[in-house]
């Protein structure tokens, strides 16, 4: 049973076909580059709130309108393969590593706030660049490492960023202290730029390690595959997925004080918690196989499992306090492999495009549905006072995109290219 | 893997999880117990989530802002926690953290936004928060029983209501507040702050006097919105602290400066200004 269950993936025999140095080039990079996306999306639904509000309210209309334009960032990942094809996959990726490391150092700044949004913004278009012709380059890499290997050392670097992402929030106390100061010195005017003492040398390596030491990869734009026609429905129901799995995460399972509030816990408690269930996800990941997960039965059992936490966790909350935190918890394992799941399938898949422009629009399908959930939810905040119909519906809007991106899941699972078919 | 890289991957993978349990450790220390005395510093503040009329979100900011007066009892409105439009920060935990300060906070929306915070250097004996009868948007009462000292202990309640402009039925949610501070008969001092966003000269306002003292009276009446006159709004003098039960009112303002010399609105972490009062109590 262990051998069967035991994953034949290995960093060692990623770091023996790339090199140490390829490697560590390759590892640093991607896990920084997923975090400044991270941080990147959590400052910039922010700006973009507070320019809408500013225009509902009168205040300097013009401006703030054009502020709401930023939101086409999240649809510019779009447009990847028709770039590719003028300047070539590898200077783009080349191109939008070196944008979002620029634009993340100059996050650091403290800019204006609307500078800070389109910079905020710039970085989500150029990640959608990024993963996917870096993802495309390396599966069509001939370097001897397995695509499934490759496949799995992406989500791993994905999921890094998320745990160094609860690192610097557990030393903010729930403050994400890139984007924030963390009030160690008495003046605000000078904490505000205590980030630039890690974002420079951050940024600085990133630049360095793209440069001399990340993988030279040879393969442009190949001819077309055949069409899979058949998939287009399944296809589309993992990009949405993706963007629920987005959604899910930074509208409120990614912060512990939210499962504390919601369950009357503590926030410690909660924060160690979810910690531990990312990297019991981020070794799951490292040492089952993927089949194990690809089991439709298994699924169908975590996925049961994650809904029963959810509506625990929504309509039962103060009942069952500290039970409600440990199922959600244990369920955001479940969240994690489900994302494994939907970037395994999307990345395996060609659909009627070439990879780079499934990638791509994967993700800006995927950031379309996230908007869309975004902004369902916050009419039930401040906006249910005017829009009454949305009053209270926030538990129902996240336990629809829990059933969502349960659905994809399964989705993905169900979902085999004809190669895969062919195989068994 | 070379084994000096084996061990510092498997050391910053578990970092994270050494570094919440630090911070548990570190923040959970029973902090210092607060010097006796006999003024207490009151403050109500409407921190509009942390933002500035820069557009910037900065709880430091806001941390410095309060710091300047270093009350000893705070009432915060629009208070956020885990929301996707602030970043998803606990903005009661993190100040109450940098200011080492107890709390009690109580969300109106989606069992975590959208707030009201009670923040004292005194231990929070108990709390309770009800859900103030609101037509739009959902308002919130807090109520906190603050213990200065053994023979001391404060009744102290914090609010927000709704705006008229939004059609709220102002009248109705003065009279649930009074409904909850009246039905208290602990003999305990009073104090009822918040952003009532109600004008000194309205009906439901006089109500509130007939049953507290607004500690404003006898002193300045400046304006509490907007902080920074950028736009072209109406000066608005909304937020109050209502008290009895009290000895003497030291003192009475509204904080119009934080740093000397500067006027900008960057200064302002939000678009009210904390309004202090200096009690003593018998």
């Amino acid at each position: 049973m262990t051998i069967k269950l035991k994953s034949d993936f290995s960093l060692k025999e990623i770091e023996e076909k790339l090199n140490t140095k390829n490697f560590i080039g390759l590892a640093f990079v991607s896990i920084y580059i997923n975090l400044f996306f991270i941080q990147a999306l959590r400052a910039f639904i922010p700006g973009v709130y507070v320019s809408i509000t500013h225009v509902v309210f009168g205040e300097d209309v013009l401006i703030n309108g054009m502020i709401l334009l930023a939101l086409i960032f999240f649809f510019i990942p779009g447009l990847t393969n028709t770039i590719c094809k003028k300047v070539g996959l590898n200077k783009l990726m080349k191109f939008s590593i070196l944008a979002i490391v620029i634009f993340r150092l100059l996050l650091a700044f403290q800019l204006p706030s609307k500078l800070e949004t389109i910079c905020s913004g710039l970085i989500i278009a150029f990640y959608g660049f990024y993963i996917s012709t870096f993802s495309t380059l390396w599966l069509r890499e001939n370097d001897e490492i397995k695509s499934n290997h490759k496949i799995i050392f992406i989500t791993l670097t994905i999921l890094s960023a998320f745990l160094i992402d609860y690192f610097i929030r557990a030393l903010g106390l729930s403050l994400d202290i890139s984007l924030l100061t963390p009030g160690l010195i008495l003046d605000w005017n000078l904490t505000q730029y205590f980030w630039l003492i890690f974002q420079i040398p951050l940024s600085g390596l990133c630049v360095y390690l793209t440069y001399k030491y990340f993988p030279r990869f040879s393969s442009e734009i190949k001819p077309e595959k055949p069409a899979e026609f058949e998939y287009k429905t399944l296809t589309s129901l993992i990009f949405v997925g993706v963007g629920m799995f987005f959604f899910l995460q930074f509208s409120l399972f990614l912060y512990p004080n939210v499962i504390a509030q919601y369950t009357a816990t503590s926030y410690y408690f909660n924060n160690i918690l979810n910690i531990i269930c990312l990297m019991i996800a981020t070794c799951l990941i490292l040492f089952i196989k993927i089949e194990f997960f690809s089991d439709l039965k298994f699924s169908i059992i975590l996925n049961a499992f994650m809904i029963l936490s959810l509506i625990l966790l929504f309509f039962f909350p103060k009942d069952l306090t500290y039970v409600a935190s440990i199922f959600i918890s244990i369920s955001l394992i479940v969240m994690y492999l489900n994302f494994y799941l939907l970037i395994s399938r999307m990345m395996k898949i060609s659909f009627k495009w070439e990879k780079v422009k499934t990638i791509s629009n994967g993700f800006t399908i995927g950031f379309a549905f996230m908007l869309i959930f975004d902004v369902l939810h916050i009419f039930t905040t401040d906006w249910a006072g005017t829009i009454e119909a949305f009053k209270g519906l926030g538990p129902i809007i996240m336990l629809t995109a829990g059933i969502l991106l349960t659905i994809s899941s399964f989705g993905a699972i169900m979902l085999k290219s004809k190669k895969e078919e062919s195989e068994r | 893997m070379k084994k000096l890289y084996r061990i510092i991957a498997v050391v910053l993978f578990f970092t994270p999880l050494i570094s919440a349990l630090l911070m548990f450790g570190i923040c959970e220390f029973p902090g210092e117990a607060p010097i006796a005395q006999t003024e207490f510093k009151i403050m109500t503040y409407n921190i509009h989530f942390g933002q500035g009329y820069d557009d910037k979100l900065n709880l430091e900011r806001i941390a410095q802002n309060i710091l300047s007066e270093d009350p000893d009892i705070i009432g915060l409105q629009e208070v956020d926690n885990g929301r996707i439009t602030t970043q998803g920060i606990d903005m009661a935990l993190w100040l109450s953290n940098r200011l080492g300060m107890y709390y009690f906070y109580y969300p109106s929306e989606n069992e975590h936004q959208l707030g009201c915070a009670l923040l004292s250097k005194y231990p929070i004996k108990s709390a309770v928060s009800y859900l103030v009868p609101s037509i739009s948007l959902q308002r919130v009462l807090i109520h906190g029983v603050v213990e200065i000292s053994s023979s001391l202990n404060l009744d102290v309640f914090v609010t927000h209501l709704g705006l008229i402009n939004w059609s709220e039925d102002m009248t109705a949610q003065v009279d649930f507040v009074l409904s909850k501070t009246n039905a208290v008969m602990s003999g305990n001092p009073k104090i009822l702050m918040g952003d009532l966003n109600l004008e000194n000269d309205t009906t439901q306002i006089q109500t509130i006097r007939t049953f507290f003292n607004d500690t404003m009276d006898g002193y300045d009446k400046h304006r509490t919105f907007p902080s920074y006159l950028l736009y072209d709004i109406p000066d608005e003098w909304i937020d109050y602290i209502f008290a009895t039960g009290y000895n003497d009112v030291i003192d009475s303002y509204v904080v119009t400066d934080f740093i000397a010399g500067i006027d900008t609105p960057a200064e302002f972490g939000s678009d009210h200004l904390p309004v202090v009062t200096i009690l003593t109590f018998p």
